[in-house]
């Protein structure tokens, strides 16, 4: 059970892990740019504070009687207490040795010297982790010119970054919230859009579940244009189930009583022929015995036969045929039994090949037929006529000088069990039926037409052909 | 409060600091103790004491061993036994030394209910809690005042002084900034405050001014007349002192009053937090601040909202020290060097033969 899952793909599962997929990943850079953005943008903010703190504290440092001094500003450290919650350390050194502060406050990444202006007029700035908290430097060189050589003031002023992290997360968080909502809210619509687009699958299915199974009237659904085509072929389906339903219910109850009548006949037949004294009168029952013996022989041959192309027309894929090769075939087999009724039959094949796309055999079944009949209702000492044509329409004709059809009955002959006004000669009334499906099943007309002098003329006009395979 | 025997000790430190005396009381547990919180104090044990008792009512296994300071030799014998003071909390009014101990990382955060509703002026980063507050008053012996009417301000004050140099003259009293962190403190806020304060030391140094290290010596001095001014005195120390000294009128300047706030933390390093971290809970509880109010100290929040309370009724302008790190500028030990050489200088402008 759980291979035959497999096998097939979970449509909406598969629709809804690809569009989560890239959702999140959609979600997973974005949340990766506002991280960025919003460290960015909270170091920016309180760095100008630091600026501004460092820069009094720089002005803070002075060379006075007993060396450098520190008029330590108050208002720095009021500046940094914008930050209420951060700790603060700093450090003054002059000309490389520690003056006050914090001596252990770690210096900055190297720089190269030469990029590095010996008097800063704006401090830099670095990350660092002192006194077990991660902090903000700001770093700022200064020169003393009052003295000569220049000393060379140092300050770093440093402060934790938990007002940093705050305003990163009153940033970061709205943002975070919004682009889950997001996340989810497009989650959901798609997933329930996949829900709406996929459920006519789910109605189309559930309704033919539903169905009695005698129920083959077309499926009414009202289902989007984009399933339609889908409940279109089901009906299609549906309509030909009841089509070849239909078919094979009037083909068996007609073949039953085709099959019926004969019997009955051939027992009567029989009863009459034990009971008769006269051994002349006995004789001529036993040959209508046999008489009706070839004609239920014949029926049940059509109707194998025609149950056989019905197979074969389901079944079997039209391979390429040459006709006058297979037209022949068929002549040379029907020319003997045809001449044990004293008619010939003359075959004249086309100019050139005459490729089409056929089944052999129904094609030979439907010349059998068609040969047969012309055969049958041929006066003794005439010929039948087979010729194949290329123009003006690829054609076989087969033509006798037999009594012909009345025009008006020319299109019943097609149907099942019709033998015609006259019912003058043994048939099973289903070679033509069975010779207007083959022909119909080639894509192919049969027309009837008045042959000259007298007689039929049979032609089946294909509408495909080509002159090599 | 029979059970509980209270044991007075004395004890010299003299391996730690020769010249620092601390005075030690012990609260032994009412049941076999199991553990014992050591509090460091710069508040006078009295002032502690009912709520300490209140809290060993609640833990009857706890002993708790009060350490009783000076600010600065609090801050000083902390770092000296860092890190293995076996201090559980430190309670002391030099706010700038309570908050360089914060920033240099000493204390461990405490978060509770009680402390997470606290106003954001009266704690730290959740290092540093404030309990009391503490007026900063000047205080006079009316009795030595003479005629002169008594000054509502620093002006008033300089005024009189000037007046009457000989009156005042040996007269006058404040802290030693030199020895006590909290006068340090008050001294530093003042001169942030304008010219005044150097005028008025100017004066001071003018008129020989004594200098001590606890409000409560002074109290005593000032109420024997040894002294006719004392100036920057704790305001819980003078309410206590009032009373019993009829001769002293406090005075909250209307200039500007100077607001202390007591500061509790809880070091890094103490044995036991949880203890601590549940007796600043009680501190900051409305019995806490009952008890504290009981004893002299001015609470710090209102009984029911937890709301910030001013209880002085000063005339002029309130100055809260605020407890930010622009404390901490003033400790720089260069600046301070600069400071008290400075405040020294002033002092010693007094005729050289008066000089020690």
């Amino acid at each position: 059970m759980s291979a035959v899952v497999n096998r097939h793909p979970h449509l909406r599962r598969r629709l809804l892990l690809l569009s989560a997929v890239v959702l999140i990943g959609l979600s997973l850079l974005a949340t990766g740019f506002m991280v960025s953005y919003s460290k960015k943008t909270a170091d920016r903010s309180y760095d100008l504070m630091l600026n501004s703190a460092i820069l009094q504290l720089a002005n803070a440092v002075r060379h006075g009687e007993q060396g450098f001094m520190v008029d330590m500003p108050v208002s720095a450290f009021a500046t940094l207490a914008q930050a209420p919650e951060d700790r603060v350390f700093y450090r003054i050194s002059v000309n490389g040795s520690f003056l006050t502060g914090y001596a252990a406050l770690p210096t900055p990444p190297p720089t190269t010297p030469s990029q590095q202006s010996l008097t800063q007029q704006q401090p830099v700035f670095f990350d660092a982790l002192f006194s077990g908290e991660p902090v903000r430097v700001a770093r700022l060189t200064r020169l003393n010119t009052e003295r000569q050589p220049h000393d060379e003031i140092h300050i770093e002023l440093a402060q934790t970054r938990l007002a940093r992290e705050q305003l990163k997360d009153e940033i970061l968080y709205p943002a975070l919230k919004l682009i889950l909502g997001l996340l989810f809210s497009a989650l959901l619509l798609l997933g329930l859009g996949i829900y709406y687009a996929l459920r006519p699958f789910t109605l189309i299915a559930r309704a033919l579940a539903r169905r009695r199974p005698r129920d083959l009237t077309p499926l009414l659904l009202p289902v989007p244009k984009e399933t339609l085509p889908l409940l279109h072929t089901i009906n299609h389906f549906i309509a030909r189930q009841q089509q070849m339903l239909e078919r094979m219910e009037s083909t068996t109850s007609v073949a039953a009583h085709q099959l019926r009548t004969p019997l009955a006949s051939l027992r009567a037949l029989s009863e009459n022929a034990r009971d008769e004294q006269d051994a002349a009168k006995r004789k001529t029952l036993l040959a209508g015995l046999i008489e009706q013996c070839d004609q239920l022989s014949l029926t049940v041959n059509h109707l194998l036969n025609q149950a056989m192309l019905d197979h074969r027309f389901h079944s079997q894929e039209l391979l390429p045929l040459e006709l006058n090769a297979l037209a022949k075939k068929v002549c040379l087999a029907l020319a003997v039994p045809a001449l044990q009724r004293q008619v010939e039959l003359s075959f004249e094949p086309a100019t050139s090949p005459l490729w089409i796309q056929g089944d052999e055999i129904a094609i030979t079944q439907m010349l059998n037929n068609l040969i047969d009949n012309a055969v049958a209702h041929a006066p003794v000492h005439t010929r039948v006529e087979i010729l194949l044509r290329t123009s003006p329409a690829p054609a076989m004709l087969i033509r006798d000088l037999g009594p012909g059809i009345p025009h008006e009955e020319r299109e019943k002959v097609f149907a099942r069990f019709y033998r015609g006004s006259q019912h003058r000669y043994l048939g099973s009334g289903l070679g033509m039926a069975i010779a207007r499906d083959v022909a119909e099943h080639h894509g192919a007309g049969i027309h009837l037409h008045d042959n000259e002098p007298s007689g039929l003329e049979v032609e089946i006009r294909f509408n495909t052909y080509r002159s090599t395979p | 409060m029979s059970r509980l025997r209270l044991a007075l000790l004395w004890l010299s430190l003299l391996l730690a600091a020769p010249t620092q005396a601390a005075e030690e009381f012990l609260l032994p547990a009412a049941s076999p103790m199991q553990q014992q919180l050591v509090i460091y104090s710069a508040t006078d044990y009295r002032y502690l004491q009912p709520l300490l008792q209140y809290f060993q009512q609640q833990h009857p296994q706890l002993g708790i061993r009060f350490v009783d300071l000076n600010s600065q030799e609090l801050y000083e014998r902390f770092l000296q036994e860092s890190p293995h003071s076996p201090a559980d909390l430190l309670l002391s009014s030099a706010m700038d030394l309570q908050l360089k101990l914060v920033n240099d990382g000493h204390a461990r955060p405490y978060r509770s209910a009680r402390t997470l509703s606290l106003p954001s002026q009266v704690h730290w980063r959740h290092e540093l809690f404030a309990f009391t507050f503490e007026p900063i008053l000047t205080v006079f012996n009316r009795e030595l005042l003479g005629a002169h009417p008594l000054p509502h301000s620093r002006q008033q004050l300089l005024a009189l002084l000037r007046e009457d140099p000989d009156r005042f003259a040996n007269r006058i009293i404040t802290y030693d900034l030199a020895a006590s962190g909290v006068g340090y403190l008050l001294a530093s806020q003042d001169s942030q405050q304008g010219l005044m304060y150097g005028r008025l030391l100017e004066a001071f140094g003018g008129l020989r001014v004594q200098l001590d290290d606890s409000s409560n010596d002074m109290l005593e001095r000032l109420a024997n007349g040894e002294a006719a001014i004392g100036y920057n005195l704790l305001g819980s120390y003078v309410a206590s002192a009032l009373p019993r000294y009829p001769q002293l009128v406090a005075m909250a300047p209307n200039d500007y009053t100077l607001m202390l706030m007591r500061l509790a933390l809880l070091p890094k390093t103490a044995p036991h937090p949880t203890l601590a971290g549940e007796f600043i809970d009680l501190m900051l509880s409305a019995q806490g601040q009952a008890l504290l109010e009981q004893s002299g100290l001015h609470p710090l929040l209102e009984p029911d909202s937890g709301q910030l309370r001013l209880a002085i009724q000063a005339q002029g302008p309130i100055t809260l020290i605020p407890l930010t790190p622009a404390l901490l500028p003033p400790l720089d030990p260069l600046v301070k060097q600069h400071f008290i050489d400075a405040w020294s200088g002033s002092i010693t402008t007094a005729p050289p033969k008066s000089q020690p």
